[in-house]
């Protein structure tokens, strides 16, 4: 059993240097299809078995000094079947959607191979350690994806990219050692019982807050959501599916166990994820509505999605053992987003190969007539709205019913229940959003009327990827209409991972009081779409516009200029000074006894434009001036006044 | 009488190394030839000891009761000493192909094997004043190594060279004379001779740390070690990441664990004056290599911030902060020279110094940039690589020192994260560049780039390889190291 967990991780990331050898893409895409089918009856094969596998622990210790540990636990295998669906989505989409744009394939595959194995081993890792080698590598692995199309976009998403998986790397590893050096064990099923006799609250808090900072980075939250946007739609759909789908959901794994194994229930950390959630939640849905290009509006839904996540993990904290639900919630919702964004981003993908523009001016009318498409399209923007039948729906319920559990029972205790009246509020209107926004997407792509005659040199989709969407299409009606045989049963497994009871007795999704909530949504959806949305964002005149001017953001305002201008101008000061802080004595020395002598240059530093240009250091003008001379004169004569008085 | 062996791989390569300066040879090939084939025999040689003779001392010379000259091969000596051996016949066969490029190839490999002897005799000194002189020695051997070019601006940096060392070693000299005034001996032994704790013996230890420090380049006295990069690159790949800044970072080491013993500088003011020193180095260091263009230059002072995060480790004054130091030391030295040998690489062959040159270049020259790339991200530290597991060990020793009255070290673990930053920042810079050209970048442009020549490209793929390959065999590693720090072997 062992080898074969090894093997599932390990086998992808050996399977990354394939490409240096093997030199036909078409051989590697059919290796990548093979293996992710491999992968995903694995997965399987373990999750169905998991009563079997649960708390099976691999060691590897020769490996990477500290070792490596593995775990199975229902939550990681769900999270593996998931990563292993899009990975077989994914590569067989990539076989047509890179025949437009054929360069630097054999790199892809590489790191698309490794990015997968990194993923698996994430979410099977038993220790925080082993958790944060494997999210390094993902994200490491994973840069070379981002920038694949190597325009000015994407590198400069890339470079957001790259920094933001560095610093909050760095800054959870930080947090890693200091649970290490203070509770003595970074196994997250031990941490729980570790922290539970720690005094010092405070500190646990530092510590959590340094660990969720990295996790939180790579799931997008807010404040720290800026590449999200620009990293998602930069990269090749095929890419932005797995970054959109599964890699931001290797976030929430981290989120999940510094919530409810190093923070266990305590309240205060739960509110301050519920409000980082609810922000995520509110803000990717308004961006997504306002967006004008196909995939950011998507990269910004997903952005939402984990915002709904989010909430759900805090208010299994807030419940307690009442928590069944949340729990379920979260896992559920995580599991449906993954196959929702596996057929959106590929539809985009399919979107972008025939048309080569993502611009919701430009593709406007592009689906129509087209039956698989609009299909698949039509049922996963069903499913993300959370229409009753689709998948979405289910999850969605139980994130509500969670956040009413809660108001019920702070009612009993006659406790006030205003901050999560609020909270329902804001959920409710960002499931409107959800809805504005896909409908926003659905008309223009399947109902308006065509810009142009797009000339279709064959047929606009190939079978093989047709057959996926339309499967999992499916399985998204499939797991929504029958909840209670499906999701259910896959919630079930989680519950040790997410520290709950099973589910005692099973919701009634269909009942009046859940579509109530659904209802809700779908009327303010309604209203945003076809009354507020024509004044501002899909006008008579200009088509659809973005409202929000593209400068005024987190990062141009603040990022930014702290980055590129405020920082390195202070560092550069104190490093200078630093620098010239001994040599000064060497240039007096040598300034008084060879005073001819010039210092010849080193090399020439700082902006190399101002030295092409031929411009030397003040320092220089300034000891060779008569000033100088000067200076030295003066000084002299201070100290011959100070001798004389003193004398 | 057979002890005396000990000083054959010390005096070896000196008296080689001055007589190849006498030979005649048909071209500079031969002479490139004979250099590889001697520091091979003395890199077996030392490695021979390394296995047979551990513990074994010897007493060559002795002045007064307390003053001798005494070799002894024991367990820090031993990581050094391999160290260096493995990397030095590699640098040769490096440095046989580069200096056709430098030319003064007769001055070049003498000294160059000669500075072999010294870092060895400083790896077995037995106590203070034999490394006193070692260390002295190494400062004057290499100044001609420093000074290649023979242009102002190698000799300017060479005269800085030697006005810092020399006047460091003069500190540590006066640091010697207290030690030498308070107790009777300076023979090193691991837990330290010094007895006991006053004001003076503190002071000295201030000074020895700050004059060997120089070498080690640390604040304020690592000005030496960027200007120094007008030398030769094979000189400032092999001295100045591995053997002469590593003899400082060594001396530091035998200082504090072999001559003062920790427990006597722990929790006093100077420990919080020499971390404190060492934390600004570290952050000082690091950004500086994100200001600076000039390629080596950014990595040499790359190589100022990570000698710090060794100094930090010593700092701690605990076994393991000494274990992850010397973990950082050899994994250093390997990630470094390679660093610095593509840097070499690029400027041998397409005579290209500065960072921004180098756009779209990775095409180009592919096995370079690979191995580039491959230490880079050791360097920074991205698991699992040896890199990650030394800052790991550094990160862990510390943490466990800090608590609420003396958060320094936790000051020190938030320096060291601060600066993994700042080195992905200076690398993958390079990197994304050289790999990610911009879509208008005109590849045309770079049809004459070369990849480097084999000679260079094999001893930089045999370290890098046996570098990667650490990542599998650790424990045993670090098993080893733990068991040095503790004063076995």
């Amino acid at each position: 059993m062992e080898i074969m967990i090894l093997l599932m991780v390990f086998a992808p990331i050996v399977l990354g240097l394939l490409p240096l050898v093997v030199k036909n893409t078409k051989a590697l895409n059919l290796t990548m299809v093979a293996v992710s089918l491999a992968e995903l009856a694995g997965c399987l094969y373990l999750m169905f078995n998991i009563s079997m596998f649960e708390g099976q622990i691999v060691t590897v210790n020769w490996f990477a000094g500290v070792g490596v540990t593995l775990n199975v636990t229902g939550f990681g295998i769900l999270q593996a079947v998931a990563t292993s669906l899009i990975w077989v989505g994914s590569s067989v989409f990539s076989d047509e959607y890179f025949d437009h744009a054929p360069q630097n394939l054999r790199r892809y595959y590489s790191f698309w191979a490794i990015t997968f194995g990194a993923t698996l081993g994430l979410f099977l890792s038993n220790d925080l350690y082993t958790a944060f080698i494997f999210f390094e590598a993902m994200s490491f692995a994973s840069y070379p994806l981002v920038v694949h199309n190597q325009d000015e976009d994407s590198i400069k998403a890339g470079n957001s990219y790259l920094s933001i998986a560095v610093i909050g790397g760095l800054v959870t590893l930080t947090g890693i050692f200091m649970l290490d050096a203070f509770t003595g064990t970074v196994v997250i099923s031990e941490i729980a019982e570790a922290v539970a006799g720690f005094e010092n609250q405070n500190l646990l808090m530092v510590i959590a807050g340094l660990v969720f900072f990295g996790f939180a980075a790579k799931a997008g939250m807010f404040p720290l959501n800026g590449w999200l946007p620009k990293a998602h739609p930069a990269a090749p759909a095929p890419a932005s599916t797995a970054l959109s789908g599964i890699l931001i959901k290797a976030g929430i794994f981290g989120v999940v166990v510094v919530t409810t194994r190093i923070m266990q229930s305590n309240e205060k950390w739960a509110m301050f994820v519920l409000v980082i959630g609810i922000l995520t939640m509110f803000l990717g849905a308004l961006c997504a509505f306002m967006s004008t290009n196909l995939k950011e509006t998507l990269a910004y839904s997903s952005m939402s999605q984990i915002g709904f996540i989010v909430i759900g993990v805090s208010m299994t904290q807030f419940l307690g053992e009442h928590g069944t639900i949340a729990a379920y919630g979260t896992v559920l919702h995580m599991i449906n987003h993954t196959m929702i964004k596996l057929v959106l981003f590929t539809c985009a993908g399919i979107v972008y190969q025939n048309t080569h523009s993502l611009d919701l001016n430009v593709v406007q009318g592009f689906g129509k007539g087209k039956k698989v498409l609009t299909a698949c399209f039509g049922t996963a923007a069903l499913g993300i709205m959370g229409v009753p039948f689709f998948n979405g729906y289910i999850s969605k319920t139980l994130l509500h019913e969670s956040i009413v559990e809660k108001m019920h029972l702070l009612n009993e205790v006659n406790a006030a229940t205003g901050f999560f009246r609020f909270t329902e509020a804001i959920f409710l209107v960002s499931g409107g959003f959800t809805v504005a926004y896909m409908t926003k997407l659905f008309i223009c792509l399947f109902v308006k009327k065509p810009t142009k005659e797009w000339n279709l040199h064959k047929s606009y989709v190939s079978k093989r990827t047709s057959v996926v969407i339309s499967v999992v299409s499916v399985l998204i009606f499939a797991f929504g209409a029958l909840p209670h045989q499906t999701l259910d049963k896959l919630a079930a497994i989680t519950t040790n991972f997410m520290g709950v009871h099973k589910l005692e007795h099973s919701v009634n999704y269909f009942s009046f009081v859940n579509i109530k909530g659904a209802l809700i949504s779908l009327a303010i959806g309604a209203v945003l779409y076809f009354v507020i949305a024509k004044f501002t964002v899909v006008t008579k005149e200009k088509g659809y516009v973005n409202p929000w001017n593209q400068n005024i953001s987190v990062e141009n305002l603040i990022w930014r200029p702290l980055v590129f201008t405020v920082l390195p101008f202070i560092f550069g000061f104190i490093g200078r000074c630093i620098d010239k802080s001994t040599d000064v004595f060497l240039l007096v020395f040598r300034k008084l006894f060879m005073r001819t002598a010039e210092i010849p240059s080193t090399f020439f530093e700082g902006k190399r434009t101002a030295e092409d240009r031929g411009i030397e250091s003040p320092a220089f003008h300034l000891t060779v001036s008569f000033t100088y001379s000067l200076m030295l004169f003066a000084f002299g004569l201070v100290i011959t006044l100070f001798y004389l008085f003193l004398a | 009488m057979n002890n005396f062996l000990i000083i054959l791989p010390i005096i070896l390569p000196l008296v080689l190394g001055y007589a190849s300066q006498f030979i005649k040879f048909e071209n500079d090939e031969k002479r490139a030839k004979y250099s590889i084939i001697c520091t091979t025999i003395n890199s077996v040689i030392v490695f021979a000891m390394i296995f047979m003779m551990r513990g074994t001392s010897v007493n060559i010379f002795t002045f007064t009761e307390t003053l001798s000259i005494k070799f002894r091969i024991d367990g820090l000596g031993c990581v050094f000493a391999a160290m260096v051996s493995f990397l030095w016949p590699l640098a040769t066969i490096y440095a046989s192909e580069y200096m056709k490029h430098e030319g003064k190839m007769l001055k070049f490999f003498s000294f160059y094997l000669m500075t072999f002897g010294v870092t060895i005799g400083l790896a077995f000194s037995a106590n203070m004043l034999t490394m006193y002189l070692c260390y002295e020695a190494l400062t004057f051997i290499t100044l001609p190594l420093v000074m290649h070019a023979m242009d102002k601006r190698a000799e300017y940096a060479g005269k800085k060279y030697l006005i810092y060392s020399v006047g460091g070693a003069s500190l540590s000299f006066v640091g010697m004379m207290i030690i030498l005034y308070y107790n009777h001996s300076i023979d090193f032994a691991y837990g330290g001779v010094v007895t006991f704790s006053n004001t003076p013996i503190l002071i000295a230890y201030l000074l020895m740390f700050i004059g060997f420090g120089v070498k080690a380049a640390i604040f304020p006295l690592h000005g030496w070690l960027p200007g120094a990069s007008v030398a030769p690159t094979t000189v400032t790949a092999l001295l100045h990441a591995v053997a002469v800044v590593k003899a400082g970072v060594f001396a530091i080491m035998r200082t504090t664990f072999f001559l003062f013993g920790p427990d006597i500088v722990k929790g006093t003011w100077v420990q919080n004056v020499v971390m404190t020193i060492a934390i600004i180095t570290i952050c000082f260091g690091s950004w500086s290599a994100v200001k600076s263009r000039h390629l080596k230059r950014r990595l040499a002072y790359s190589t100022v911030s990570q000698l710090a995060y060794i100094v930090f480790g010593i700092t701690i004054m605990t076994a393991d902060g000494f274990k992850g130091s010397m973990s950082h030391m050899l994994f250093h030295a390997f990630m470094k020279i390679v660093l610095f040998y593509t840097a070499g690489a690029i400027l041998y062959t397409n005579h290209k110094e500065y960072v921004d040159d180098l756009e779209g270049y990775a095409k180009k020259m592919p096995k370079t940039f690979a191995l580039f790339t491959i230490s880079s991200i050791a360097l920074i530290g991205i698991p699992p690589l040896p890199g990650f597991l030394s800052k790991y060990t550094l990160a862990t020793a510390a943490i466990k020192e800090a608590s609420m009255s003396n958060i320094l070290p936790f000051i020190g673990v938030c320096a060291l994260m601060f600066s993994a930053f700042m080195t992905a920042i200076y690398l993958l810079e390079i990197i994304t560049m050289a790999y990610f050209p911009s879509k208008d970048f005109d590849m045309k442009s770079l049809d004459h780039v070369k990849e480097a020549p084999s000679r260079l490209l094999i001893p930089m793929a045999i370290i890098t390889a046996l570098m990667v390959s650490i990542t599998f065999w650790a424990t045993p590693l670090f098993n080893i190291l733990e068991t040095v720090a503790k004063g076995g072997f």
